[in-house]
């Protein structure tokens, strides 16, 4: 059911890719999301990890409807975006807008500043005074921290980081509910990387714009989001509040992901306890059977060859899908 | 280990290195008199943001720059000297006493050829080993760096292979040379955290069986986990330099400082406050005078923006090029 | 915004500003070319056949193979030869460029269809083509149009439809989707003036392809009727009189080339522009 507060709500969302197998080949599919249920408050900030292929980006999009899931539903402030007219769906994309990972790509060459961010403006709101636009236009830029003589230059006269404010000023100007930040940060060097997320932090807050934060940085999420969600091979593995994911992570696969990440301290480094990983990433295509990650997970026994595991509740909202998770030793901080 | 390399095993020696690029906007100074040494089974981090020289000093010692470049300084490998070196004994050092490991491992395997092939090539063309003794070797290569089914692995083509092995390989084949130095450009960067924790314990090994190794990164928790000692770029310039204890504990540039502060981390329980550096990266091409971080500085003042600060040797084995800092460090 | 730096850039490159300068010579001199010359095009002058030039009689250019004035059908020439040089790069900007994004666009099975269209236009044989249009339309200049028409446009649609489909793979295309642009919105507003660069090229190519193709149906009788010129007839009938009287093919193909050429600067003068980041 859909509570009040939620402003998104994804229940058991799938998405798969056909692939051709070639001539004779069986057709196929790439199972980039499975049965993958959230939801998102008001103003909440959710950070979404993993590694390349977990599917995060895919979920994004899916969230987005820039595609077309195979299974499950999304509801979108109480209603569902999927049963409404594709006029109305468009519409919406006033409400929820996004961030991408290059944000030189992401902008038109050809198109200046002050045109590209004033977009959803001609889109949304096409009645609006030339001078109204303008204002609006100069307003968001300011906020984001450029000048308002950014107006008429192109794409290519600004740094990465610049364009990435570009990229959340077009992104604001609809005063949209909700944010996808698809890997927002991650095509940007340390020291503006963090100027970046405190922006987007600041933003959050401000104006209350909930962030669906997506990024493969588990520091950077731990920066930025009030609840992390941990996907492998398109599956949720866990979800809880920012705090007791990473301060008491209990699934195998998140504690050897918050092991692997180098700590900028030489003696932390030194003495660190490490979960290795067995292997490789299996193939999207043929995912294992039971629960995906046994095939590499260091505790795996017989039950999870064959059983898939549930999303079990622990206190708190802190949701885990591991057999095992009561029996394995506890561990209070990854450092 | 972390005071100033032994005199007696120095492999690598740079001196007032300098790497212009002559382009139609004007010419660009890359590299602005980098110096350091690197002893055997030593690794040295260079680390900064993009732009600030860091892959270009590596692509400088290696010889492998576009023809509009000008290298100036010196550079010393095991009593040589690299800068001049004809292509021919360049290219007979590379790939047996100095070996490449890049950032993507597509760049350094050939997409036509199996992994037997690539590296029986260097075996057979180097060494001048016959077919059986370099795939033997080829295999025990692989063995070294943690292949699983090394024998299965020789016949597949790098697109069979995912991305961490691929990096496996490419250090097999760097590695299969018994190279003296190991010069690696970003080799994590392109995997994922649980593959790259393992690619990072693979150099450590290499370094642990003598092996040299300058990592370039702009990755600080990469450098506490496997260099001894750091060198920090910014524009061109080695602002900090010294062992990576005292670097990290008690960073003595405003921009090292200011690189730690902002860096989120994962052990750091109150994690909250991170301190973004202000300001734009600088444009190589319009330097401002002085000290070339002193726009984004909060200790600039007036000799910080007219004298570039030197790079001057405090105390514990570190140097420091900062009109601000000290001899005790930290910064006054 | 784009338009005025636009132009601006345009204006202070010497070699594009020449290439305007001589085509502005060249239309001024096609569109008074009778004012100028001294002689009718068809005027027969039996006591000066494959004259060399003569500058106190008139003939700046000398006489052709029938004593005719060269100067003044050089002329005449020209204003055929631009006259289908524009209509062909029009056909194909026109045509081509929207008939290629949209099936670019689009893609899937209305791409597979527009593209087979395109396919069987290019395998019909030309001349048998051009001769059934003779035989229902008649033998005239506007024939000519339709028979270049038909086919020019092609090579832009196909230009146009591979670079739409690389242009779609960008983010910012998906970027634009995703802050609720319409199709015709992103077509129109974001993939075409991202297609400039090519477009251009390829425009400066369907111009000489289509000045040589009249050439070559007028050297067949089946375009520009006598005593009616054009560049591609002076030129074929220069030719064949190269060794004797060489001013014949000199002044017809000193025109024609000096136009390529003053196209060519022109469209990379106009490439450049367009493209902000130079």
């Amino acid at each position: 059911m859909t509570t009040p507060d939620d402003l998104l709500r994804v229940e058991g969302l799938s998405v798969d890719f056909p692939v051709s197998g070639g001539l004779w080949g069986r057709k196929r599919a790439v199972h980039a999301v499975r049965d993958v249920s959230f939801t998102l408050s008001a103003g909440e900030t959710l950070g979404v990890v993993g590694e390349s292929g977990c599917g995060k980006s895919t979920l994004g999009r899916a969230v987005l409807n820039l595609i077309r899931p195979t299974a499950g539903r999304i509801w979108w402030n109480g209603s569902e975006p999927a049963a409404e007219s594709l006029e109305r769906q468009r519409l919406l994309r006033r409400e929820m807008t996004v961030i991408f990972q290059d944000p030189l790509a992401s902008l038109d060459p050809r198109m200046t500043i002050g045109a590209q961010v004033g977009e959803p403006l001609d889109i949304f709101e096409p009645a609006l005074p030339e001078d109204e636009k303008r204002r609006r236009v100069a307003a968001v830029l300011e906020r984001v921290g450029l000048s308002a003589d950014a107006v008429g230059r192109y794409p290519h006269q600004f740094s990465g980081g610049q364009c990435q404010r570009v990229g959340i000023a077009r992104a604001l100007i609809s005063n949209p509910r909700m944010i996808v930040c698809d890997e927002a940060v991650s095509a940007l060097d340390v020291s503006i990387q963090a100027q970046i997320v405190a922006l987007l932090g600041d933003l959050s807050r401000e104006m209350g714009v909930a962030l669906l934060f997506i990024s493969h940085n588990l520091a950077v999420v731990r920066q930025i989001s009030d609840r992390v969600m941990v996907l492998y091979l398109g599956k949720v593995m866990e979800i809880a509040g920012r705090d007791s994911l990473y301060g008491a992570p209990r699934h195998p696969y998140t504690r050897a992901l918050l092991s692997a990440v180098p700590v900028p301290d030489p003696d932390v480094e030194r003495n660190r306890r490490r979960f290795h990983l067995i292997g490789d990433l299996p193939s999207p295509l043929d995912p294992p059977k039971g629960c995906v990650f046994h095939t590499r997970c260091p505790h795996a026994v017989d039950r999870c060859r064959t059983e898939v595991p549930d999303l079990s509740g622990l206190e708190g909202r802190h949701h885990v899908a591991c057999h095992l998770w009561r029996e394995l030793e506890f561990s209070p901080s990854p450092a | 280990m972390e005071a100033e390399p032994r005199q007696d095993r120095i492999v690598l020696n740079v001196s007032n290195l300098t790497t212009r690029f002559l382009t139609p906007r004007g010419t660009v100074t890359a590299v602005d008199g980098v110096s350091f040494s690197l002893a055997a089974g030593e690794t040295l981090g260079i680390v900064g943001e993009s732009g600030c020289g860091k892959s270009q000093t590596l692509f400088s010692i290696m010889g492998l720059l576009p023809s509009n470049a000008r290298v100036g300084g010196s550079i010393g490998f095991e009593g040589q000297e690299l800068i001049g070196l004809p292509p021919g004994e360049m290219n007979r050092l590379r790939g047996i006493r100095l070996a490449l490991v890049f950032q993507d491992p597509m760049t350094a395997l050939n997409p036509y050829l199996t992994v037997e092939r690539q590296l029986c090539e260097v075996l057979e063309y180097h060494k001048g080993l016959s077919r059986a003794d370099a795939r033997a070797e080829a295999l025990e290569a692989l063995r070294r760096v943690h292949m699983p089914e090394p024998e299965r692995q020789l016949r597949r083509y790098p697109h069979e292979l995912s991305g961490g092995m691929r990096q496996r390989v490419v250090i097999a084949m760097a590695m299969i040379g018994k190279p003296a130095l190991l010069l690696a450009d970003e080799p994590t960067t392109a995997l994922d955290v649980t593959i790259q924790a393992e690619i990072l314990d693979l150099l450590a090994e290499q370094s642990d069986s003598g092996t040299a190794i300058v990592l370039v990164t702009h990755d600080l928790g990469v450098v506490a986990r496997l260099c001894d000692r750091v060198a920090v770029m910014y524009a061109g310039r080695v602002v900090e330099q010294g062992p990576t204890r005292a670097v990290f504990h008690a960073p003595r540039h405003p921009y090292t400082q200011g690189l730690l502060a902002a860096l989120p981390r994962l052990d750091d329980l109150a994690s909250a406050g991170r301190k973004p550096i202000e300001g734009q990266p600088p444009d190589l091409l319009a330097l401002p005078p002085g000290c070339a971080f002193s726009p984004r500085c909060p200790l600039a003042d007036g000799p910080c923006r007219e004298m570039s600060p030197e790079l001057l040797s405090r105390d514990g084995g570190c140097a420091v090029a900062c009109h601000h800092a000290d001899g005790r460090g930290g910064v006054s | 915004m784009t338009a005025d730096s636009g132009w601006r850039r345009l204006l202070r490159n010497p070699m594009a500003m020449a290439g305007l300068t001589v085509l502005g010579l060249i239309l001024l001199l096609a569109l008074f070319g009778p004012f100028l010359a001294a002689h009718e095009i068809d005027e027969v002058f039996w006591d000066r056949i494959g004259a060399p030039p003569d500058f106190a009689a008139g003939f700046y250019f000398g006489t052709d193979a029938n004593g005719r004035d060269l100067f003044a059908r050089t002329l005449a020439g020209a204003r055929v030869s631009l006259l289908v040089g524009t209509a062909a790069s029009l056909i194909s900007l026109v045509i081509g460029v929207t008939y290629g994004a949209i099936a670019g666009y689009l893609g899937g099975r209305i791409d597979a269809v527009m593209m087979r269209i395109v396919d069987i236009l290019y395998s019909l044989p030309f001349v048998f083509f051009v001769i059934l249009l003779t035989v229902y339309v008649g033998r005239s200049l506007s024939t000519i149009f339709i028979t270049i028409g038909a086919v020019i446009w092609l090579d832009m649609a196909r230009i146009v439809r591979g670079q739409t489909l690389s242009l779609k793979q960008r983010e910012f295309i998906e970027a634009a989707r995703a802050f609720g642009a319409t199709d015709r919105r992103i077509i129109l507003r974001h993939i075409i003036p991202n297609l400039w660069g090519p477009v251009i090229i390829s425009m400066l190519l369907v111009i000489p392809d289509a000045i040589l193709t009249e050439s070559f149906l007028s050297f067949l009788g089946l375009g520009v009727q006598e005593p009616n010129t054009s560049w591609g007839v002076l030129i074929g009938d220069g030719a064949q009189n190269m060794m004797e009287t060489p001013w014949m093919l000199l002044f017809p193909g000193a025109f024609l080339a000096l136009t390529l050429l003053a196209f060519n600067f022109l469209g990379d003068g106009l490439r450049d522009a367009m493209d902000p980041k130079e």
